[in-house]
Formats: structure tokens, C-alpha cells, sequence
């Protein structure tokens, strides 16, 4: 966790810094009335913030680092295992797959595009029996795609449609 | 007082009819399913079938649309307890301990301990509803911007409680929430804020791939890579392997109501939340859940499979459900999104929720109010029996759950805009809950600061107009001030007050984790 | 990509075209397939109850299925632009209050105007107003003058451009007052019941409280329907809201298409359940035709500018 840490704040420090001295004030308007608190104001004070914990982040982790005690994270448990090469790995896989799926949604179709997702992760994650698969992939993407249409009038993206 | 009673005899006599019971258990079972499937909702469910109920009469198409609301709140625990996808934001924190629990081979005790405290509260708010609307509306009429920012102020020291030993960790995912909820046209002046010239954004990041991503797919999207790459134990196997898994699941008498204080906490500050306008539901869960955990003997152990976890959450998220009633009746003000459509199907029906509402049509409200409470009956037996078939569900495979899930993540937060941005948002989002799941960043603050950051700045600025830029205010009116002092205290207490010797300041405890 | 999964794609495209096929099969008379009504707005509002409602009776008139589609953002303007860029060809129409195309053009950048658009027909009215608590130390718009003139008052707007017309009077009478912004009807009622605010805009939400509320004025042309003692903003000051709901279809509509939509529009609104709903909300049934829009419209968005020249 100490090098997760140390990252975070070696990414959120500047970020900070670029939005409070930046981004904000480019993209935001002076406001128009003297009573008023600029709309700039509490965008300003939570970046602040995460840039001052960023840097108490850091500070604690360079001058006393505790020592690993085995103590699990109290939201997600073992879960938050630190960000490791392997988790960026994961990341990078998970953007080329969202931007995938989001492009085939959009420019193909639902149906064909979630019958491929569905394949690709129940394959990737271990499952080999092909015709639970094929059934999955197939059925799934189908009968989601009528019941939305049926139930709630909404009809998911489609080329063909 | 005397002429209401042969309204309320009439009304309640109205309400037990078989079509409406009917109707209700239809309701009730629709917005369970609804709650259930992740990316839908009770919000959602209402939207979407308030069209359908113009055909209905008016009493059974507000007897169907409460059902609704009432089994679409409790159902989002389900998926929060099977797979560690809360169905809607509000029962993130049933997630906490649910899962747990189902890891250890008791899903059904947990979803009964969920549905179980889930009534308790519907039914104590909807006795408030009932005894109380008319004195309890004029009292949330005291509430304006400066009583709502003081309690917003108070709301965030909740952070404190919910981030646990990683305070630093945790102020700062409320903060990015806060920032993220900052964006969109500013409130008063409707200039763009860090819109880039982004239509979609004008009216900000919404709230559903917001929560969707973060809290669901997010954590689908970890447990896959997790599968992936160490073999899993395979909870569907373990429970079949489990001997005792009756005895397991049983929840005693005692063990579910030796805690009663804790869901008759959360029902009473769910009821508070509900009451007023503009709070919402999942606040109302938060406070509900990090109370609990400040003022049981046993919230060191929460987050690890605690029964009372679960009760603190679904007891407060459920009595919303009744109170918001209470402005919307008394006032025609709704309490939350829920009680806007639930007002939109009040005037289609000719029933103009309001001042006037008791005296036009005063035995429909008593059949409403009845209807409610049968509505509870209903869901109590319905819901039970739906615990059955859901545990079914934790015995097939994850590998095939969990991509449905994607999809019904993806599809849910398609319907209500048909927008295609709002699917890239939920993709995006899903991405940053992943690393903050990793990192230990807390999801839950995150989305609290982005529920509370948009209402802080309004009536933050309502405030300052109203007063023409004096905030003095904030400490003139005594409801202000009794949260201000509240604020205050909580800070102290969670901050400064020192448990053990060791850990003399927040920093220092917060460094405790590793 | 191994053999199951090619042959999941390969059935998936087979189905995908036969589906298509049976689409395009032979070009008929319009319309052939079902229409798509969007309302830019988020489910649950009166103006989408209304329009849901309103397509079944549009679907009756036109002899084809019409799809409600709900798409919000940015106050209509999301929605909008996704009409203005559909293809003329009548399957793709609005319906959505006028000032919700009008306004974003004039304050932000946005895709579309009301050059995009061609009018249907319109189909209601809002009933919106200047409207004070039932005891106020005020009962009339001139009163309530008077009263500013003494006091600081504060008002509940709903919308920047609801907070530019009361400005724009403020400034006509020399007074000055704060607009307090709220997120709508919802938040406005407590504000001004609970003495928040002294005077508020109410796009409609006052005839639900009877007699605690009192209409100072139209925020319309004329006087409301439903309030007709009131003065209209229009009689008094020169400016007003044009606060209906219309639906619109893209510009570039062929003629026939055009003049089918406005007959079928136009026979939707007698339907009985639309009347119904309308009377339960309290909407009246005012028709105007897309040539008496064109009018109403040019008019409005003149005053519009001319207004906001004034208030900048």
C-alpha cells in the first residue's frame, strides 16, 4: 500500500495544482452578483483539499512508513491489494474493452456487440464448457434487448433498427 | 377530530378489497424485481410505469405505484448481498456487511436480516405518515437553505465515521466526489463549469452511471479480474458443500431484535431524512449505517459480516420511503425523486397532492395510508418468499452472472436518457471504482461527497442571497444552530477524542492503516 | 476468435439482416413504421405524462405505433439537437415547451435554434406566473411594486431566464430585488410558504394550492386562463414568456408529410383521454396552428433579445 499511496499523491498533487490555478478559473465565469460566492469557490476548496491530503499522504509515507501489519482495508477487504503493475495492467485492458464495447454499442449494434463481450469475459475468466458459452453469449444480449423494448419502450442501439 | 373517523373507517374499508391487494402485491413484486437488477431502481421503475397506471383506477394505481417503491428500496440489498453490486446507491452500504456474510456461506441470513429491518422502517414511517403528516409538514416548512446547509455541514463528518482508520484516504474521495458534482451549469448564473461545451454535461454527471459504475460495475468488473487470476473459491460450490447451511441461515429471534435499537435509530433518522425536501434516500442510508457503527458496542466490527450493519442501513433507506410521503401530502412538495413521480401520478389522477389534498379527497388518503400498510404485509410475505429463489441464484456460476450484470448495468443506465454518453460515463466510472477499490479509496465517501456537494453549494448560495451576502444567519436560527453545534461536537469526537492512548490525532490514526 | 464464437456472430448478423429486411420491404405510403416522439425532458414531469399520453392518441390519428423517447439535458437542448440533426422524414418529432429551444440559442453555444425546427401544432399552455403567499402585504402587481420599493425583497426564480424577466421589470420600475435560484416548483412552494422568499415565478405548481397563493400577474402575453383578474407581464411591460408546449419536427419536412402531421396533431387533441389528463392537470386546450406559431414565436424571441440587451 505504501507505493499506492505515494502514487496517488504523486498523481493528485498536480492535478490539484493544475486544476486550483487552471482549469477552474479557464472554465468557469465570475459571478454576476456581489452577494453571491463565485461558482469557482467549492470547486477550488475540494481540489485544495485533495491536494492537501495528497501531500500529508506523502509526507507520512516518506518519514514513517508503518510497517506492512497484514490489517485489511475496512471498505473492500482483501480486495485492496494496492495498485501493482499487474492492477495497471488490468486497467490498460479494461480501457481498450470499455472503448470496444462502447464504439461497437454505438456504431454496430447492442446484440452483436454483447454477444462478443459476454464470450470474451466468460472465456477470459475461466469458463471452457462452449455450449454454456455459446447459450449465454447468444440468448442473453437477445432477450435483454426485447425486454427493454417491450417493457420499457426503449429501443438499444442497433444499426439495423 | 371526530369527522376524520368515519372518512378513515371508509377508507381503510376501501382499501381491503381483493383487486387492490391485488395491485399491491403486483407492486411489490414488480419493484423488487426492479431493486434487484442492477442499473434499474425504484426511481426508474416509477418513470417508467407511471404511464401504464393512467388506465388504472386512482386507488390501485397509487396503491401499485407505492408498492413499487417500496419493494424497489429494499430489493437494491439483493444484489448488494449476493454479488457485491449494490442495485442502487442506497444500499451501498448493505454491501459492507452483506457480502460478508454471503462469503461466509450465510446469504439468506443476511437478506432476511435486510428485508426484516427494510419493514420495520417502512412500517414506523409510515405510522409517522399516518399519526403525524399534517404537525410534521409545518415544521418541515421551518426548513430553508440555512437549516439544509447546516445539515449538509453535519452529514460530512459522517465521512469520518464511514472512512474508519483511513480518514485522510476518505476526505479525499469526498472531495473528489464534491468536485466531480460541481461540474455542469452553475446553479445560479448558468454559466459553464467545466463543461468544455459538453451539452451532455450541462445539467452535470448524473447520478446513475455515477453510482452504477463506482458501486456495481466497478466492483463486478474486480471480482472478474480476480477470478482471472487466482482461482476462486466458488461460492455456489461452497454453500452446496456447507452441512449446517440451514442452521447457518437461521436468524434468531434475539440475534435480529437484541439490536433493536439500532433499526429504531435508523427508521427515526430515516423518517427525518424522508420529511424533509431535497435529502434523499441514500444520505438518509449513510447516516443511518455510520451512527450505528459510532454508537454500537460492536462497530469496530462492522464491514466484516455484523447483522446490525445491515440493519442500520436497510431500516434508515426504508423509512424514507413512508416520510416523503408527509410534504407530499401535507405540503404537494415532493420529499425526493421518488415522490416527484409519485406526485406526477397523484394529478393524473385528478388527486392534487397539497394543502387541499385531506379535504377533497380525504377517504383516498386513508386508503392510500391503508394501502401502505398492507403494502408492508405484503412485502414482508412476498420478500420472504423471493429470499428462496434469490439464494438459487448464488449457486450458479459467477462466471455466467457476472457478465449479465455488465449488461444490465449498461442497460439501465441507457433507459432513462437513451444516451449513449451516459454509457461512456458509466464505463469511466466503473474504471475509477475499480482503482479506488484497489487502492482503498473509499467508494462510499466518494459518493457521498458527490450526493451532498451539488445540495451544499445551492443551499449554501441560497443562503448567502437570501441574506444578502450575511452569513450571520447561520447562527441565528436555532435549528441551524443545533446542527452547527452537532457539526462541531462530531468533530471533536471523531477527530480529536482520543480511543487509545497511541493514536492522539486523526492523522496518526488514519495512519494506522496500512 | 474460435469456432463458437464465429458462428454466435455469424447467427447474430444473419438475424440482424433478415430483421432489416423486413424493415425497408416496400416504400408505402407514410408512415410505414413507427414514429419516434422525443420529449427532452427526464420521465415523471407533467409536460412527459402529457405527451405519453398524447402519443396514444397520435398514434391513433397517424395509423402507426409513436415511441415516446425521452432524452434529457441541458434544460431541452440535448434532446433538441438530436431532432434538429434527425432526417427530415416525419419518424422523429418533439415535443417540448418552445422557450426550451429558444432560450439556449441566445445564452449558450448550442447546435440547434428554432431554424432547425418546423412547427406541428401547439398544444397547451403553461400556466405561469408571479405569484405571492395569500397573505402577503401585497395582492397586486402594483402593490407589490410599491411594497419593493420600500423593501428588499427576495423572489424564487426557476431558471436564468424566469430571473432575467423579473429583473428586467425591476429595472423597468426602478427597484431593486434578489433572485433566490430553486430547482423548480418543488423547492419553490416551501420557499415562499415558508416566508423564504416574498414573491416567486411558478411555471404552473400554484393552481395546486388554491387559495394560499395569490397570482400577481401573467407571465404570459395575455392573461391566464385559468387567473384571468391578474394583468399579463405582456399588457404591462411589453415582454412575456411564451410558455406552451409544441411539437416540432425537423426543418425540411417534405409538404405532405407536414400537412398529415398537422391534421393527425391536431384530431389527437379531442382524443378522451388526452382531454381527461389535461382537465386533471389543470392544462387548458389551446390549438394554435404551425402559421399562427411561426407568428407568436417570431414575435417572442424578438422581445426576448430585446430584453436581454436591456438587462445585460
Amino acid at each position: 500500500m505504501r507505493k499506492t499511496h505515494i502514487g496517488t499523491a504523486l498523481f493528485f498533487i498536480p492535478v490539484a495544482l493544475i486544476c486550483v490555478f487552471w482549469l477552474i478559473p479557464a472554465n468557469t465565469v465570475p459571478p454576476t452578483s456581489a452577494d453571491d460566492i463565485s461558482p469557482r469557490f467549492v470547486p477550488t476548496i475540494a481540489m485544495a483539499v485533495i491536494g492537501f491530503y495528497s501531500l500529508i499522504l506523502l509526507i507520512r509515507e516518506w518519514r514513517a512508513p508503518k510497517p506492512e501489519d497484514g490489517e485489511l482495508d475496512e471498505e473492500f477487504g482483501a480486495e485492496a491489494t494496492g495498485v501493482d503493475a499487474r492492477v495497471l495492467l488490468n486497467t490498460l485492458i479494461l480501457l481498450v474493452v470499455s472503448a470496444l464495447t462502447w464504439l461497437g454499442m454505438n456504431y454496430i449494434g447492442f446484440e452483436p456487440t454483447m454477444t462478443v463481450l459476454i464470450a470474451v469475459v466468460m472465456y477470459y475468466v475461466g469458463a471452457r464448457n462452449w455450449l454454456t458459452i455459446g447459450l449465454c453469449a447468444v440468448i442473453a444480449p437477445i432477450v435483454l434487448s426485447l425486454c427493454t423494448f417491450h417493457f420499457f419502450s426503449t429501443e438499444l442501439p442497433g444499426f439495423w433498427k | 377530530m371526530v369527522e376524520i373517523l368515519p372518512m378513515m373507517a371508509e377508507g381503510f374499508q376501501n382499501a381491503f378489497g381483493w383487486a387492490n391487494m391485488g395491485f399491491i402485491c403486483v407492486g411489490v413484486t414488480l419493484g423488487i424485481i426492479f431493486g434487484v437488477l442492477p442499473g434499474l431502481g425504484s426511481v426508474t421503475a416509477l418513470a417508467v410505469l407511471v404511464p401504464i397506471t393512467f388506465y388504472f383506477e386512482p386507488l390501485f394505481a397509487i396503491a401499485f405505484l407505492v408498492g413499487i417503491n417500496k419493494g424497489g428500496t429494499s430489493g437494491g440489498a439483493i444484489p448488494a448481498i449476493l454479488i457485491n453490486a449494490p442495485g442502487t446507491p442506497e444500499a451501498a452500504a448493505t454491501a459492507l456487511d452483506g457480502y460478508p456474510l454471503t462469503k461466509k456461506g450465510k446469504p439468506e441470513k443476511a437478506m432476511k436480516t435486510a428485508l426484516y429491518s427494510s419493514v420495520c422502517g417502512d412500517t414506523f414511517s409510515d405510522l409517522v405518515l399516518i399519526c403525524l403528516a399534517a404537525p410534521i409538514a409545518a415544521i418541515a416548512l421551518r426548513f430553508g437553505p440555512v437549516e439544509f446547509v447546516t445539515i449538509i455541514l453535519f452529514s460530512f463528518t459522517m465521512i469520518a465515521a464511514l472512512a474508519g482508520k483511513s480518514l485522510v484516504k476518505g476526505i479525499m474521495a469526498a472531495a473528489l466526489g464534491l468536485f466531480l458534482s460541481m461540474i455542469g451549469l452553475d446553479p445560479v448564473d448558468s454559466t459553464e463549469r467545466m463543461t468544455f461545451g459538453t451539452l451532455e454535461l450541462f445539467e452535470g454527471i448524473s447520478v446513475l452511471p455515477f453510482a452504477i459504475g463506482t458501486l456495481a460495475l466497478g466492483s463486478v468488473i474486480s471480482q472478474l479480474f480476480d477470478m482471472r487470476e487466482k482461482p476462486q473459491e466458488d461460492l455456489g460450490e461452497k454453500i452446496k458443500s456447507v452441512t449446517n447451511y440451514k442452521d447457518d441461515n437461521r436468524l434468531g429471534f434475539f440475534e435480529f431484535w437484541g439490536t433493536w435499537k439500532t433499526i429504531l435509530r435508523s427508521a427515526f433518522i430515516g423518517t427525518g431524512i424522508g420529511m424533509l425536501p431535497g435529502l434523499g434516500v441514500t444520505l438518509a442510508a449513510f447516516l443511518g449505517y455510520g451512527s450505528a457503527k459510532k454508537a454500537s458496542k460492536n462497530g469496530d466490527k462492522f464491514g466484516t459480516g455484523e447483522v446490525e450493519g445491515i440493519q442500520a442501513t436497510e431500516a434508515a433507506n426504508s423509512a424514507v420511503v413512508g416520510s416523503n410521503l408527509i410534504p407530499t401530502i401535507a405540503l404537494g412538495i415532493p420529499g425526493n425523486v421518488a415522490a416527484a413521480v409519485l406526485i406526477g401520478a397523484f394529478i393524473i389522477h385528478g388527486v392534487v397532492p397539497g394543502p387541499l389534498m385531506i379535504a377533497e379527497h380525504g377517504v383516498l388518503v386513508y386508503s392510500i395510508f391503508a394501502s401502505m400498510l398492507m403494502a408492508n404485509v405484503a412485502h414482508l410475505i412476498i420478500g420472504r418468499l423471493g429470499i428462496n429463489i434469490w439464494a438459487q441464484f448464488v449457486r450458479i456460476p459467477k462466471a455466467v452472472v457476472m457478465p449479465i450484470v455488465i449488461l444490465l448495468c449498461i442497460i439501465g443506465v441507457f433507459i432513462p436518457t437513451n444516451s449513449m454518453f451516459e454509457v461512456a460515463l458509466l464505463m469511466i466510472f466503473a474504471i475509477v471504482g475499480y482503482l479506488m477499490r484497489k487502492s482503498g479509496f473509499s467508494i462510499v465517501c466518494l459518493v457521498i461527497g458527490f450526493l451532498l456537494g451539488e445540495n451544499f453549494e445551492i443551499y449554501l448560495r441560497q443562503a448567502i442571497l437570501m441574506n444578502n451576502g450575511n452569513l450571520g444567519v447561520l447562527f441565528t436560527s436555532p435549528i441551524a444552530v443545533f446542527f452547527m453545534a452537532m457539526t462541531v461536537y462530531f468533530t471533536w469526537h471523531f477527530g480529536f477524542k482520543k480511543k487509545k492512548p497511541k493514536n492522539t490525532t486523526d492523522s496518526q490514526k488514519s495512519a494506522s492503516a496500512k | 476468435m474460435t469456432r463458437l464464437d464465429r458462428r454466435a456472430v455469424l447467427g447474430a448478423t444473419v438475424a440482424a439482416v433478415a430483421l432489416m429486411g423486413g424493415m425497408t420491404a416496400a416504400k408505402a405510403e407514410y408512415p410505414e413504421k413507427p414514429v419516434t416522439l422525443v420529449i427532452p425532458y427526464k420521465a415523471g414531469g407533467s409536460t412527459e405524462t402529457m405527451a405519453r399520453v398524447y402519443s396514444k392518441a397520435l398514434a391513433k390519428e397517424l395509423g402507426a405505433n409513436v415511441v415516446v423517447k425521452t432524452r434529457p439535458g441541458a434544460g431541452g437542448a440535448v434532446g433538441a439537437s438530436e431532432v434538429a440533426a434527425a432526417k427530415a422524414d416525419g419518424y422523429t418529432l418533439l415535443f417540448a415547451a418552445s422557450t426550451s429551444l429558444m432560450w439556449p440559442p441566445l445564452t449558450q453555444k448550442v447546435s440547434s435554434d428554432l431554424d432547425s425546427f418546423i412547427y406541428v401544432g401547439q398544444i397547451t399552455e403553461y400556466q405561469q406566473a408571479i405569484v405571492a403567499k395569500a397573505d402577503a402585504p401585497f395582492n397586486t402587481m402594483a402593490e407589490l411594486i410599491a411594497h419593493a420599493k420600500k423593501n428588499n425583497l427576495n423572489f424564487a426564480d426557476q431558471s436564468a431566464m424566469s430571473r432575467s424577466y423579473i429583473n428586467f421589470i425591476g429595472g423597468q420600475e426602478g427597484v431593486k430585488w434578489t433572485g433566490i435560484p430553486t430547482k423548480g416548483g418543488g423547492e419553490m412552494v416551501p420557499f415562499l410558504l415558508g416566508g423564504k422568499v416574498d414573491f416567486a415565478y411558478s411555471g404552473g405548481i400554484h393552481q395546486k394550492y388554491g387559495d394560499k397563493m395569490n397570482v400577481l400577474a401573467s407571465f404570459q402575453a395575455k392573461p391566464l386562463a385559468l387567473a384571468p383578474d391578474a394583468p399579463a407581464l405582456g399588457d404591462l411591460y411589453g415582454v412575456s414568456q411564451l410558455g406552451n408546449a409544441v411539437m416540432f419536427a425537423p426543418a425540411g419536412l417534405p409538404d405532405d408529410i407536414a400537412k398529415k402531421l398537422h391534421d393527425a396533431g391536431k384530431a389527437a387533441l379531442d382524443d378522451p383521454d388526452f382531454t381527461k389528463i389535461l382537465e386533471n392537470i389543470k392544462f387548458p386546450k389551446t390549438y394554435v396552428s404551425s402559421e399562427g406559431l411561426v407568428e407568436l414565436a417570431t414575435e417572442n424571441e424578438k422581445a426576448l433579445k430585446a430584453m436581454l440587451e436591456a438587462t445585460k
